[in-house]
Order: structure tokens, then C-alpha cells, then sequence
């Protein structure tokens, strides 16, 4: 029990040297979502009411997410990676009485947790949008209620949210992959790095590159035909292949290398 | 536990309440579509005893709906995707000139086909043709509609079209290849209908499927029914002309000089309803597809200056036929129509109500093909799709509805539309119009 303490302990000190940085992520992607909902209602809905699916719709949201996404993934890296390189971060760390095992779990759970606190952002952003636009709607010179339904509508019929309510066991693998794959390619990468081994870059850009082909594929799925459904799962294969052997290393690298 | 620990977990528990609510908050949603009958005109009663049922959505999402009385219960529907639809075929003809015709042979360029651009346009294509003309024709059967220009079979009838034609067939490497395009057939011919759309043409019955030779009157010989499922299963990607084959002819119809014309071909549950113009008078062949015998002919007087009927639905014993006539012009150039509907009685053979009615233009929309169609209890029930009548409306944004309309006596009793969260759709540019299929009128008992 101690030692699950102690590892929370050493997550929670990883998120708090980065808490400046995941505060800012997260404020501009709530920023940039309301000015791009708000301005959306202020250019178009003025003359004629636009829909909130039709507003989501624009390119602009999902490209915010993803960009904060990435931004994210980087500088959770770039913090991991300055402590494989700096002379003691990472051996101080690996003689901690948790070990090897707490190590790991402290860096999947810095980077699981900043992941959810992305996705609790991204959803605040969209659910103050939408209140936004109801008052804007209600304001607004043409009449109009939205139906009942409207944020359920808008959730399942924006590509880019089906990770956010997932309907699908595609989707939900993606959105399990979106969270788990960066955790695990931190640890990796990590560790890797540490003992010089750089063509671990060179799967973990593979893994990553496929989530984000996975990613499109995955919402194109929606309305392509059939022959990419091979394609489709031969992508979340080798995403849930890299996923266990990238894990599986860290934790064999970590046992018996040159840390301990 | 460290007050710094302690802080996050906090924060990561109302991150955590955050998306948990989220999810539950959309779930609770999914179900609320809000659909009701609007516009109801005439003895709203009707409702208690039928079910009009569908299922709205697109390729995101879909419900499915059910009306009980004047309330609707609706279902969300699980996600699909990489959707495969269910199999459709068509079958027309390819023209053969008759062996020992004279044939006239012209080498062109024609500029007809089109090859599609990056961004989506296309560029006519120019491309090596020959025309044929020749007095004398062989029907051959064949799916001319394939998608990449050739198909896999040629089915040879004992349809001979005897009209002067010129016929352009595509050259690939010195030799006719893919899908021929006959330039001058008669307006209005069932043959022309056959070559845009030839899904009247073909029935599915259990697990075979049976094609009728389409005919006019310029066909002579003997037309009927063939059994194509052998060919529906091969490959449409060959590249040269697929050899013209025999099977045998089920159900022989003697054309008698272009007299009879063969029209279409519809299931009539176990049995199959051969349609035939005899002499300009439309008759319904009902045959048993066990033995090859027609087991009743039902004359559908009224339908003469009709050139085919629209829908035909079965249900309950009983067959509906559709079909819509101009009447006036209206000041804007369009033509007021006029409803022609016939039920028949297909264990008795015979009509049993007769319906001419003007048709109604809801909203100023206009009704589309009839879904279906249900006679139970002497009321006939017609489901249509209403639409947008103006032409300006971008395709993908056109809204159409299921619109119902009750006869009794052969007068119309009652009337009203589907209305649901699509109008929100329409009205709000939603991205994606959400669109009503699978309709059907079930009685409310069954």
C-alpha cells in the first residue's frame, strides 16, 4: 500500500512540475473553442440560425483539439525525456524503494491523467459553447428552440467527437488507444532513451503516426464502403501490437538496465 | 497522502465526473427525437388502427420509430459502419443486330463519356465508337448499368426489336467493348424506361432471382421469364464481351405482332405479378412460380393513358397499384397530377376499390413515390414521401417526409405528415439532412 502512495506521490510531482504547462494547454483549447463557437453565431446566425452540429461542423474545432492533443504529447515528452538525459533524473527516480514497477506506473498515470484532463477541457469547452449559443439563439431575432435532442445530435453526428461518446467498439478502441498510446510511448521512449537506444523514435513515430492514420480512418469509416474495413483493422491491430510491446519493453528495460 | 497528491486527485476526480456525466447526460438524450403527425387533416381515428413505422437517421445515426395511435415510441439504432446495402440489380438489353441483317457501320468519336478530376468535376473523355444501324435487332439480357462500363452476361431472348436503331457501341482495341448506348428508341417506350432504370425488370423471389424481356411495340417473337441468379453471381470486371448465352424461357408470352407488350415484373408474396399491355389494356398475369402457370389474370382498366404504374405493394392478401396522371397545367409550367390507385383482391383476382384522386401538395411540397401501402378493414392506406417541389435546394440538403393518406368508399378520409427534428435539420443547415427509410404501414394487431 505504501508503495501505491508513494507512486500517486511520484505522479502526482510530475504533473505538478507541468501543471503551468497543461493550465495553459487547457485554457487556450476552452479559449479557442468559445471564440470559434461565439464567432460562428456572431458572423452566421445573426441573419439566419445556424445549427450547433452546423457550427462543430466547421474544420477549425477539431483542428484545435488536435492541435492541443499534440501539443500535449510534446511537452509531456519533452518533461519525460529531460529526465532520461539529465545526469541522475532518472536513476534517482528508478532507486526510489518503489522501483522499476513504481516508475512506470507513475509516468503511465502522469500522462493517463493529463490525457482525461484534456478530455474533461475539450467537453467543458463544447458544453459552455453550447450554453453560449443557447443564449445567443435565445437572443436572437429569428424564433427558434432547438430540439430536444440537439447536443445529443451534435455529439454523434461531428466526426471528430465520436472519441467523446463513443458508439462503436471501433470508436471505442480508438478513444482507449488516444489515451493509452501516448502514456506508453512516454514510458517507452523514456526509458529507451536513457540507456542512447534512439530507434525506439523510430517505432514509437510508427505507433503514433498509425493512431492518427487510424484516427481518420476511423471517422471516414462512417460513410466509406466496405474494402477499407481491412484496412481499418489491420490498424488497430498494429496499434494494440505496439501498445503491449512498447510496454512490455519499458518494463524489461527498466528491470535489468543500466538504471539499477 | 501529500496535500499536492491529494489536490490532484481532486481535480482528477471532477475531470473524471466531468466526462461520466457527459456520457450519461448524452445517453439519456439519444431517444428524444419528438416525432408526431402534423398538418392532420380529416377523422383522425384512422391512426388507431395502423402503424406507420421507419427509421430516420443518416449515416452517423439513426432511430427507428413506430406510431401507436397518434404517439410515436422511437429506438436509437446501433452504429454502423463500412454499411453494406442490401443487393440491388438491373437488368436491360444489349442490341445484337440479327444475324443475316443488313448492318450499316460507321467509325466515330464520340465525347459522351466523361473521366472524373481530382477535385471532383469531370472531363468529357473522347472515345473510339462504333455505330451500327441495322433494321432488325436481338435482345440480349444483361446489366448495362454496372458501374465501370462493362458486364458480365449476355442472355439471349426470343425478343427481336424489328425498328430501324442505330446503336453506338465503345471500341477497345479494334473490338466493341462495354456498354453499348442506342441512340433513337421511341420516347416513352417501356424499352427506354428498361435502359435507365431496369430494377422493374427483375424480382427477387426466396432465393432466386427472375428477369422479364421488356417489351414494346416494336418487339416481335416470344418474350417471358428467366432465371438469372447463376448470372447475377459472376464478375462484372471483365474486360472483353462476356459470350451470349441460353437458358430456357419459364414463362413463354407470345408478343402476337407488338400487341402484347411485356411491362414489368413484381413479387406477389409466393407467386409473381407479370404486368402485360394487351391491345393498350393493362393486365396483371398472376403466376406460381412452382409450376409455370398463371393461376389468374386481373384487367386493370383505367391505366391506358398511363404509361406504367409506380409502386405496387402487397399486403394482407391484397395488392396495391400506384400510379399518377397530369391533369392541368399550373400557371408555373408544372402539371397538377392526378392519383390512380387499384387494390386487388389476389386470392379472388379482381379489384376490389378503385381510387382517382387529385393528389394534395402538403406545405407547398410535393408527393413523391408512394413507401407503401396497406388495405385492411376497407380503408386503403397510402404512405408517400413528401419533398420540396423547388429545384434550387442544393440535393443534399432536400428534406422529404413520410406523408399519409387514408381512403374509404374511394374518398380520402383523412391526411396528415410525419414531422420530426428533421424540419430543424432543414431549416438550421444541419451538415448532413437526415432522411426517412424502411417506411411501412403495418396493421395495429399484427
Amino acid at each position: 500500500m505504501t508503495y501505491v502512495r508513494k507512486t500517486a506521490r511520484l505522479a502526482a510531482s510530475h504533473l505538478s512540475r507541468m501543471k503551468r504547462f497543461l493550465l495553459a494547454v487547457f485554457a487556450l483549447l476552452l479559449a479557442a473553442d468559445l471564440v470559434v463557437i461565439g464567432g460562428a453565431f456572431i458572423r452566421y446566425g445573426r441573419e439566419e440560425v445556424l445549427s450547433f452540429q452546423s457550427i462543430l461542423a466547421f474544420r477549425v474545432l477539431p483542428a484545435c483539439f488536435y492541435v492541443a492533443y499534440g501539443v500535449l504529447l510534446i511537452g509531456l515528452l519533452a518533461h519525460f525525456l529531460r529526465l532520461s538525459a539529465k545526469p541522475g533524473g532518472l536513476f534517482a527516480l528508478r532507486s526510489l524503494p518503489m522501483g522499476a514497477a513504481g516508475l512506470l506506473w507513475s509516468i503511465l498515470l502522469a500522462v493517463l491523467a493529463a490525457i482525461l484532463l484534456l478530455w474533461a477541457a475539450q467537453l467543458l469547452a463544447l458544453y459552455a459553447g453550447y450554453g453560449l449559443y443557447r443564449l445567443a439563439a435565445m437572443c436572437s431575432a429569428a424564433a427558434w428552440e432547438p430540439p430536444a435532442n440537439d447536443l445529443y445530435l451534435a455529439f454523434v453526428r461531428t466526426p471528430f467527437l465520436q472519441f467523446f461518446y463513443p458508439r462503436h467498439p471501433v470508436f471505442w478502441l480508438l478513444a482507449g488507444l488516444m489515451a493509452a498510446l501516448p502514456a506508453v510511448v512516454c514510458a517507452y521512449l523514456t526509458v529507451s532513451l536513457c540507456e542512447r537506444r534512439t530507434g525506439a523514435f523510430l517505432l514509437a513515430s510508427a505507433a503514433l503516426g498509425g493512431l492518427a492514420a487510424g484516427m481518420v480512418l476511423g471517422q471516414n469509416a462512417i460513410w466509406e464502403g466496405a474494402p477499407l474495413r481491412g484496412v481499418l483493422a489491420a490498424l488497430c491491430a498494429f496499434e494494440v501490437s505496439c501498445l503491449v510491446f512498447m510496454g512490455l519493453m519499458a518494463w524489461r528495460r527498466l528491470r535489468r538496465s543500466r538504471l539499477g | 497522502m501529500k496535500g499536492r497528491t491529494k489536490a490532484w486527485l481532486r481535480i482528477l476526480a471532477a475531470a473524471l465526473a466531468v466526462i461520466v456525466c457527459s456520457g450519461i447526460g448524452l445517453f439519456l438524450q439519444r431517444n428524444r427525437e419528438g416525432l408526431f403527425f402534423a398538418a392532420q387533416k380529416g377523422d383522425a381515428s384512422v391512426l388507431e388502427r395502423i402503424s406507420v413505422a421507419g427509421v430516420l437517421g443518416d449515416d452517423f445515426h439513426s432511430v427507428s420509430f413506430a406510431s401507436h395511435g397518434t404517439a410515436f415510441t422511437h429506438k436509437m439504432r446501433r452504429q454502423v459502419l463500412f454499411a453494406e446495402g442490401p443487393a440491388h440489380h438491373s437488368v436491360s438489353y444489349y442490341y445484337e443486330p440479327l444475324p443475316g441483317t443488313e448492318v450499316e457501320r460507321e467509325q466515330s468519336v464520340s465525347s459522351d463519356a466523361a473521366v472524373g478530376n481530382p477535385d471532383g468535376s469531370f472531363s468529357p473523355l473522347e472515345q473510339s465508337v462504333l455505330l451500327e444501324t441495322a433494321g432488325q435487332f436481338l435482345l440480349c439480357l444483361s446489366d448495362t448499368q454496372t458501374s465501370i462500363g462493362y458486364y458480365p452476361y449476355r442472355l439471349k431472348t426470343q425478343v427481336v426489336y424489328q425498328k430501324r436503331l442505330t446503336v453506338q457501341y465503345p471500341v477497345l482495341e479494334g473490338e466493341k467493348a462495354g456498354v453499348p448506348h442506342i441512340l433513337d428508341l421511341p420516347a416513352g417506350s417501356v424499352l427506354s424506361d428498361a435502359a435507365r432504370s431496369g430494377f422493374r425488370n427483375i424480382v427477387r423471389l426466396g432465393e432466386r432471382w427472375y428477369a422479364i424481356t421488356p417489351t414494346d411495340a416494336f418487339c416481335r417473337g416470344t418474350g417471358g421469364i428467366y432465371d438469372l441468379t447463376e448470372q447475377l453471381g459472376l464478375p462484372d470486371w471483365s474486360d472483353h464481351q462476356p459470350p451470349v448465352t441460353e437458358r430456357e424461357n419459364l414463362y413463354p408470352i407470345d408478343l402476337e405482332d407488338g400487341s402484347n407488350e411485356i411491362v414489368s415484373i413484381e413479387a406477389c408474396g409466393e407467386l409473381l405479378a407479370v404486368f402485360i399491355r394487351s391491345n393498350g389494356v393493362l393486365k396483371m398475369h398472376i403466376v406460381n412460380p412452382q409450376t409455370w402457370r398463371m393461376e389468374r389474370v386481373v384487367e386493370l382498366p383505367g391505366w391506358e393513358q398511363v404509361p406504367t404504374y409506380e409502386s405496387f405493394h402487397v399486403q394482407g392478401g391484397y395488392a396495391v397499384l400506384t400510379g399518377r396522371q397530369d391533369e392541368d397545367t399550373l400557371p408555373d409550367g408544372t402539371a397538377e397530377q392526378a392519383l390512380l390507385c387499384d387494390v386487388i383482391n389476389l386470392r379472388e383476382g379482381a379489384v376490389v376499390e378503385r381510387v382517382r384522386d387529385r393528389l394534395p401538395a402538403p406545405g407547398g411540397d410535393r408527393l413523391q413515390t408512394a413507401a407503401d401501402a396497406l388495405y385492411a378493414d376497407d380503408t386503403l392506406y397510402l404512405l408517400f414521401y413528401a419533398g420540396v417541389a423547388t429545384r434550387a435546394e442544393e440535393a443534399r440538403q432536400q428534406r422529404r417526409y413520410p406523408y399519409l393518406i387514408a381512403y374509404s368508399g374511394g374518398r380520402r378520409v383523412f391526411e396528415c405528415a410525419v414531422d420530426s427534428g428533421q424540419r430543424e435539420d432543414a431549416r438550421a443547415r444541419t451538415p448532413q439532412m437526415r432522411d426517412y427509410q424502411e417506411l411501412r404501414l403495418q396493421k395495429e394487431d399484427d
